[in-house]
């Protein structure tokens, strides 16, 4: 099937299913457009020397398929027919062209965006005025959130400013206070490297020293290469390192010039979800997409099932009329996270409130915010951009 | 018909085995019993908190409710798909049932043969009859049903379904489930009032009781709970009983670590008692003055005077507690 046949077949049914809506005690139906793009650079994965180790993402979409799965029996009791339609895109489609056309025009539906950042900001600005929530489960840009306030992009992938938030809360819980950093080059550890400064700075932590790191093993570059070598100035109890790559990372624990733990993008690392993760309901989630998607449940998975649980949720507790997105920002809703507290969308930039996970490779360590942490409103909060902080440009 | 005949006594023999496994002074051992979910053992105390002794037991036991005739424990155990039999004089198994997927709590036919258990992982409600050992009966539930509760002449069985936020109802007559009700965020447990007109459904995420109305299948009512010094998003309700006279309701918070004293006939919450790390299973002794509170995270049970209000004492049992009786008559 051609993506213009699928795209055909998308509109088709839709059109087919508006009349059935309208009859009076007939199950509405509400759409959930899954969209990627073919050659998706993001999933092709990083391959390792000699192929021992590689970062490859995996599409994230058995993550939702669980959660319009798990929405069958909710659908029923309520009168509506959730469903899942996969549209991939063609690797030259224009994306904000090609979602728009699979919308129809009076169909208020919502689309996870699992695009390219790019085509991500360029199909939410195009789309901001039409009736229909978009989501992205999958940037952790803190920028994306920002250029995207104003349209109809929900986030339930945790960005940056949270993630490393938590962190420093974790530190901090743990009265660990100086901090060596070690960032990479590209601009993505630029970012991160960025982020958790501000976050040391907001949980009292101090950054004794910010190095950055090189890769390879080039000899005149050894002060930029070799992990005792940056490590070797003053003392500190712990080392943060930004490496997108991870190939930095992984050999910097058990190699620092101290006995000192890593953290970051190696060691002890902050995440929206974890496999291992014990408490909260969460092994019968992690069991339940084991079973159907025959693999762990990694982040990326978490935040596609988190975005169709919350339109869900929000068609569920909603009455027919409403608009979806309206329905999201709803201070009532309280979501299900398998992480405790509620989960709900911050009104200022449509970012899922969520607790977050500590932890390293093979457990869960600790959850942010940290006991004691406190907010006027609601803790959660505690973790990245709070409305006073943020301003929409 | 001779093979009829087999059959019958046959079945006759398992039921002999599993109703009467011991002698009838069993009942009444005077011992407190509680499930350790993540240690895989039966806790056993006296009547004066003290811990008398632990048997280990088939793995992640939770659900836990007498036989019949109250001289056996059966237990739910999750990680080995079991449903076990434990002679209370002997605390020695009696039976198993296995290949039940993933069981989480159940509830006893007034029958006293057919138990009705919420499988967990496999987003079903099954009914085992425990003279013959087969599963007579499959529910479909939305993901991670666990309460499970019955009317007190067994024609209605409601199971929650945590993931789905609902409450299927099962008419026993009809074999099937006549109702979704949805609920607030997650329910947990139940307790229905003496006189059947309410039934109580925890709602944890929520924080709150959702009421039901066992007839109409409508949820008229909800109750929130705010101990002092809590913040919102800790209260997380699972267990609830209900005393015999139906005037009192005892909430387990979670991770409030309080549980709630509710009267029930305005809904007003009377008081808040501190107890220990994420409370979740309750239980009364038989004469209504002991409510005895699995603590899972500090692995204790609080024992609380219910006519002051005030805890007691806590005893360290196993790891995660889940599940208590009180055998106490």
């Amino acid at each position: 099937m051609t993506v213009k046949q699928r795209l055909l077949t998308v509109l088709i049914l839709m059109c087919a299913l508006a009349p059935a809506a309208l009859a009076a005690g007939a199950a509405r139906n509400v759409t959930v457009l899954y969209a990627d793009r073919a050659d998706d650079p993001f999933y092709d994965g990083a391959r390792g020397y000699a192929g021992i180790y590689s970062i490859a993402a995996v599409s994230p979409y058995p993550g939702a398929e669980l959660a319009i799965k798990d929405a069958k029996l909710v659908g029923e009791a309520v009168g509506v027919d959730f469903t899942l339609e996969h549209l991939t895109l063609d690797a030259d489609a224009d994306a904000p062209a090609a979602i728009a056309k699979a919308l129809d025009a009076d169909h208020a539906g919502a689309v996870l965006l699992d695009l390219p950042l790019d085509d991500t900001l360029k199909t939410a600005t195009a789309l901001a005025g039409r009736p229909v929530a978009l989501f992205n489960a999958r940037h952790r840009d803190t920028s994306l959130r920002l250029s995207a306030c104003r349209t109809q992009l929900f986030h339930t992938m945790p960005s940056w400013d949270m993630l490393e938030d938590a962190l420093a809360q974790g530190l901090a819980r743990r009265n660990w206070r100086r901090i060596l950093t070690i960032s990479g080059g590209d601009a993505e550890d630029k970012a991160v490297a960025a982020a958790f400064k501000a976050s040391a700075a907001k949980f009292g932590l101090t950054v004794t020293a910010e190095k950055s790191f090189v890769p390879g093993a080039d000899p005149r570059d050894r002060d930029k290469n070799n992990p005792r070598l940056i490590t070797a100035e003053s003392d500190y109890d712990v080392v943060f390192v930004a490496d997108r790559q991870g190939d930095f990372a992984r050999y910097l624990p058990f190699n620092t010039q101290l006995p000192r733990p890593v953290v970051g993008a190696a060691g002890l690392m902050p995440s929206a979800w974890h496999p291992y993760w014990e408490r909260q309901g969460a092994p019968q989630l992690n069991r339940r997409f084991e079973r159907a998607a025959k693999r762990l449940m990694t982040d990326l998975d978490w935040s596609a099932w988190a975005a169709v649980r919350a339109i869900v949720e929000a068609t569920v507790r909603g009455k027919p009329s409403d608009n979806l997105a309206t329905g999201l920002l709803d201070p009532a809703l309280t979501l299900e996270l398998y992480k405790g507290n509620p989960g709900s969308f911050r009104p200022w930039n449509r970012q899922l409130r969520q607790p977050l996970l500590l932890g390293s490779e093979t457990v869960v360590a600790g959850t942010a915010p940290v006991e004691g942490m406190l907010h006027r409103t609601n803790t959660l909060d505690t973790l990245g951009l709070d409305e006073p902080e943020f301003h929409c440009p | 018909m001779l093979d009829a005949r087999f059959v019958g006594a046959g079945l006759a023999l398992l039921i002999v085995v599993v109703a009467a496994p011991t002698p009838a002074t069993a009942k009444n051992s005077g011992r407190i019993y509680v499930t350790n979910e993540k240690s895989s053992t039966l806790t056993v105390l006296s009547l004066d908190n003290q811990v008398v002794k632990s048997v280990n037991t088939c793995a992640r036991p939770r659900g836990m409710h007498y036989t019949a005739d109250r001289t056996a424990l059966i237990i739910a155990c999750g990680d080995d798909d079991t449903i076990a039999i434990y002679d209370i004089a002997s605390l020695k198994l009696v039976k198993r049932y296995r290949g039940i997927k993933d069981p989480e709590t159940f509830a006893l036919h007034p029958d006293g043969k057919h138990i009705y258990i919420s499988n967990e992982d496999d987003s079903e409600s099954s009914v085992l009859d425990l003279s013959t050992g087969e599963l007579t009966a499959h529910f479909p539930t939305g993901a991670e049903p666990e309460g499970v509760a019955m009317t007190a002449d067994g024609s209605i069985v409601f199971v929650a379904s945590e993931a789905a936020n609902l409450v299927h109802v099962i008419d026993v007559a009809k074999g099937e489930v006549v109702k979704n009700i949805l609920t607030d965020t997650r329910p947990r447990r139940f307790a229905l009032t003496p006189d059947e007109k309410e039934l109580w459904t925890s709602c944890e995420i929520s924080g709150t009781v959702d009421i039901i109305d066992p007839k109409t299948y409508v949820v008229t009512g909800r109750i929130e709970f705010l101990p002092p010094g809590t913040l919102r998003e800790q209260v997380t309700p699972v267990d609830l009983l209900i005393t015999r006279d139906g005037k009192t309701a005892y909430v387990s918070l979670g991770r409030a670590n309080h549980v709630a004293v509710v009267d029930v006939a305005t809904r007003a919450v009377r008081s808040y008692i501190l107890v220990g790390s994420r409370p979740w299973g309750l239980a009364l002794n038989s004469d209504e003055s002991r409510l005895y509170v699995a603590n899972g995270l500090s692995d204790d049970i609080t024992v609380i005077d219910t006519a002051s209000g005030q805890p007691l004492v806590s005893v360290p049992v196993g790891q995660v507690p889940y599940g208590i009786i009180v055998d106490d008559r």
